[in-house]
């Protein structure tokens, strides 16, 4: 998926709380909310990789019934810890890509350590548990312009979405559940500055974990 | 600060607000605010200990994104940090063209990190492949570069195995110091057993907790900070320095 123009991350915003909201949703509408033209917004859909105008409308009022949204700035250890906690019955999958990839085995082997069912995510793996009742995904990705695909499937099979991010104006960020922000310091090689957001990542996991009850079966419970 | 001038204890003061703030300003713009000559600057500077504008704020740089958002640890290795910095640049920098390899040994945190590195290094041209095999330093086309060996030995094994832990990489460890290669490890605080004298010896400080275990962390971020000031020693100082 192309990452979206600022007027197309406005104009999602705009639709996204029309339908939060329940208001009746229509382009000319949500065009007028966020100050973009009308073909910007039903170029949204083709943007975001759906086949129509009506199926992102249906899409995002889906998702508005399920769970409500959340972005964490503050208290983002806390907030995954209660996010796992909750889903402890179930699975919980993990998705990381980019610098910060190393992340997915790492929280699949610290939470599995604990005895919950973390496994790394796929789309066969993600069905499967779906049946049984779904859970949590957690998607990993410093841009937040990976990963939309999987966050959109796993939002229709009824899981809930945990991101962690570096921005929350990403598409993922603004399509999950939950959106957990951690600065990152994107640069060129040449003026390459240190970029901390797989290390800020790996010690919430430390931090998460350490907080999270071992379940029975667990090699630390 | 008596050996500076008037005009140059103004630049430090001015220079300590801005830092205060975490606030980077330019060389001609601190030289404005403080009425003085760019040169009043950089002998300021220099008087601080650095070699001019550019590294103050390479390192300004590198020290205030270093505490954002609170989740990297402030402490990175037991030590001097800058000095440690240093020594992994000039590793970095005299076997950038050179044959290197990393180690992984302990649990697959070690795993995880030499896989990073691996691959951030190669972004800046700095080839070092995981291996865990004696032919990787056997009679290497390549000149000999350097060998790090990353030992962790986690808090599942260090709670059963703290004391006796030895790490699986010792065999390899001797044959790259016989074959010429420079070794290095990144260590546990408390690991032992080491069979030679590394020799660049980096320990990363362990966690009092069972149970939080930043060493991961650490070692990303020793390298992050080692790799910006590898950029700026060799990739970004044409013309601006």
């Amino acid at each position: 998926m192309a990452q979206l123009t600022p007027k197309e991350q406005r104009a999602l915003r705009a639709l996204k709380t029309a339908v939060r909201r329940g208001d009746d949703v229509n382009a000319e509408a949500i065009a007028a909310a966020a100050s973009v033209s009308r073909s910007l917004v039903y170029g949204l859909s083709a943007r975001m990789g759906y086949p129509s105008w009506r199926d992102l409308v249906t899409q995002l009022r889906y998702e508005s019934s399920t769970v409500g949204q959340t972005h964490v700035t503050r208290g983002r250890t806390r907030k995954i810890c209660d996010e796992i906690a909750r889903h402890a019955d179930g699975a919980i999958l993990v998705r990381a890509i980019g610098d910060a990839s190393i992340c997915e085995p790492y929280l699949i082997r610290r939470l599995g350590a604990k005895g919950y069912r973390a496994v790394a995510y796929d789309a066969a793996t993600m069905r499967a548990f779906s049946e049984d009742g779904g859970g949590l995904v957690i998607l990993i990705n410093e841009s937040g312009l990976a990963l939309f695909q999987e966050c959109a499937e796993a939002m229709r099979e009824g899981y809930e979405t945990v991101v962690i991010t570096s921005m929350l104006e990403s598409p993922v960020a603004l399509m999950a559940n939950v959106a957990i922000a951690l600065e990152n310091n994107k640069s060129t090689l040449a003026e390459y500055e240190p970029n901390y957001f797989t290390a800020a990542v790996l010690t919430m996991i430390e931090l998460v974990c350490s907080k999270l009850p071992a379940l029975t079966g667990g090699v630390l419970g | 600060m008596s050996q500076f001038t008037q005009a140059e204890k103004a630049v430090v003061d001015r220079l300590a607000s801005h830092v205060a703030t975490q606030n980077v300003v330019s060389l001609t713009q601190l030289a404005d605010e403080c009425h003085v000559s760019k040169s009043t600057v950089v002998k300021a500077l220099k008087k601080l200990g650095y070699n001019g504008y550019d590294e103050f704020a390479c390192t300004f740089r590198i020290r205030s994104h270093h505490g954002k958002g609170g989740l990297v640890p402030q402490v990175l290795v037991v030590g001097d940090q800058d000095q440690h910095v240093e020594a992994v640049v000039r590793l970095l920098t005299d076997n950038a063209e050179k044959k290197n390899v990393v180690f992984a040994s302990g649990e697959d945190t070690a795993s995880l990190i030499a896989s990073y590195l691996s691959r951030k290094l190669a972004f800046f041209d700095i080839f070092m492949p995981v291996t865990y095999d004696l032919e990787m330093v056997d009679n290497p086309r390549l000149e000999r570069g350097f060998a790090l060996f990353i030992l962790h030995a986690g808090i599942l094994q260090r709670r059963s195995t703290r004391d006796t832990h030895r790490h699986a990489g010792e065999q390899l460890m001797r044959r790259a110091r016989e074959r010429g290669f420079t070794i290095m490890t990144v260590a546990d605080q408390d690991f032992e057993g080491l069979p030679l004298i590394p020799d660049l010896d980096l320990r990363i400080p362990t966690n009092d907790t069972v149970d939080l275990d930043l060493f991961a962390s650490r070692v990303i971020s020793l390298f992050e900070c080692s790799l910006s000031r590898y950029a700026f020693m060799t990739l970004g100082r044409n013309g601006d320095a």
